[in-house]
Order: C-alpha cells, then structure tokens, then sequence
C-alpha cells in the first residue's frame, strides 16, 4: 500500500514537471530513461536469476500447478485479442502489449513508453492498475462463479505480493504457494511478452 | 528490442553465478528506485504532451476494454484449469 502511494506520487510529481516545463527538453534527443531503462532490466535479470529458493519452491509443488501461469498468460490474451477490434484506436499487437503487463502496471507502463510513446504508456499504466485493483474488489465474485484458481489467474503478476492477501482470505491458505508461483512465472514473463509484442 | 532481452538474460547468468541469500534482497530493492525514476520521466511525458491530457477519457475507454478482456479470458482459463484440477483430484 505505500508503495502505491510512492508511485502515485512519483508520476504526480512528474507530471507537475511536465506541465509547467520545469524539465526543458528532458524527453528530447538525449533521453536518459532509455539508459537506465536497460539497468532496470539488468537489474531484474539479476534478481530473478539469483533467486535459487523460488526454483527449489517450485520443484516440492506438484508439477500440475505449473501450468496454471501458463493459463494466466494464455487466456488473458486470448481474452484481449478478443477485445481488440473494439478497441479500434489500437492495433492488436498494441493492445496485447497493454494486455501483457498482467497487472504489473509500473514494469509494463515504462516499457510501453518507451518503445510506443506515453499516450500507449497511459493506457498500460491505467489497464493494469485497473486490473489489480479488480482482483481486490472482485475476487469473492470470481471464487463464487468461476472457481478457486480464477482470481489468481486474473492476479496475474501481483499474485505474489499486492493481492496474495485477497487471495489467500477468498481461495484459502493452500492457494497462497500456487498463487507465488503464479506471481513469479508471469512477473518473469512481462518483459519478454511486453517488448515482444511492442516490437510486432 | 533484442537488446533489451540480452541485457535481462545477462542480468539472469550473472545472478546464478553470484547467488547469495544477501543479494537476491539487494537487488529486489534497487528495482524499486529504479522504476520510480523511469515512472517519474513517465509522468514528464504525460504532462508535457496536451494531447494526452486532453484525452484521458478516451485512453480510459481504452485501457477498460483492454482490461475486460483480460479479466474475462484469464477467468475462464481459470474456470477451465480448476474443473480440469478438480476432476483429475491435484486440487481439494
């Protein structure tokens, strides 16, 4: 929850800036946020591949729960690329790129504003931030009507952190090793997903 | 493009090589300042650009669509694996 709060701050700030221009020039030709853009990825590729306990987490499970990511990343976009046509300001691959951020908002928003611009950037920022916080309010729903794994499939990414404790109270205590491995899998797979389709 | 995923899996082999308990907590905190630089320079371009303030309830629209139908596929997918777990008894 503060961290959310940090964030919302943070593009409130830098909107401030750039409204009033107190930034000249700062997304002109020497963009920095391309540079530090690839840190934050080598950064990432270091923590994921330092992580020896998730792999040793994931190896006790039964091998059946694997494929539960897979499902999370393959419906959700089936689902959008049903979708698409409607959103017609969009070409698919352009919606599947704001599809492929499984809610890790701040991850899929910068990758997205990068390589597509911040109006697409806005529309990942605002998709996913939507997306978690339907999970939040919707999860006894999805329990009720569409069984135990759809919340965590819907999670996506935040399954591990931001809505673990919504899943855990809806779906019971058991789901919580399913729903980190969830998180994990897809959260590895946004910046593949997300460059992906942003380069189609 | 490329690049950029050449630069996360260099990220990946160099983590395995130097796995420590220490690190991994290490790096999981500097991603979040990291991120909150690149949503900050996100945060100039949106307010630099008038065509985006000026249209926020489109790019809404937008992202509600996308969204529905993220939700939607992902709660079937979800539906489908826990008959499928359910009947094959992986799941209570």
């Amino acid at each position: 929850m503060r961290s959310s709060i940090i964030i919302f701050l943070t593009i409130a700030a830098g909107i401030f800036c750039g409204v009033y221009d107190l930034i000249p020039d700062f997304m002109g030709n020497n963009d920095p946020s391309m540079i530090i853009l690839y840190i934050l990825l080598f950064v990432v590729g270091l923590s994921l591949g330092n992580d020896t306990e998730i792999v040793e987490k994931i190896k006790t499970q039964s091998p059946y729960l694997i494929v539960i990511p897979f499902v999370t990343i393959i419906f959700s976009l089936l689902g959008v690329l049903v979708v698409s046509p409607l959103v017609t300001e969009r070409s698919i691959p352009e919606s599947l790129a704001v599809g492929s951020g499984f809610a890790y908002y701040s991850l899929s928003s910068v990758l997205i504003t990068e390589y597509k611009g911040a109006d697409l950037g806005v529309v990942a920022l605002m998709s996913n931030i939507m997306r978690e916080v339907f999970v939040l309010i919707a999860a006894p729903f999805l329990v009720k009507y569409f069984g135990k794994i759809a919340p965590i499939c819907c999670g996506g990414a935040t399954t591990m952190d931001s809505t673990l404790p919504i899943i855990t109270k809806t779906c019971g205590n058991e789901f919580a090793i399913i729903a980190i491995i969830n998180g994990v899998v897809v959260d590895f797979c946004v910046p593949f997903l997300v460059t992906y389709f942003c380069g189609i | 493009m490329i690049k950029l995923i050449l630069t996360m899996l260099a990220g990946i082999i160099i983590g395995k090589i130097i796995s420590h308990k220490k690190t991994t907590t290490l790096f999981s905190k500097i991603i979040f300042p990291i991120v909150l630089i690149l949503l900050f320079f996100m945060g100039v371009a949106i307010g630099d650009n008038e065509v985006i303030l000026n249209s926020f309830s489109s790019l809404g629209m937008q992202a509600f669509i996308i969204t529905m139908g993220a939700v939607a596929g992902a709660s079937v997918g979800g539906f489908l694996v826990y008959k499928l777990l359910l009947k094959y008894k992986k799941i209570r």
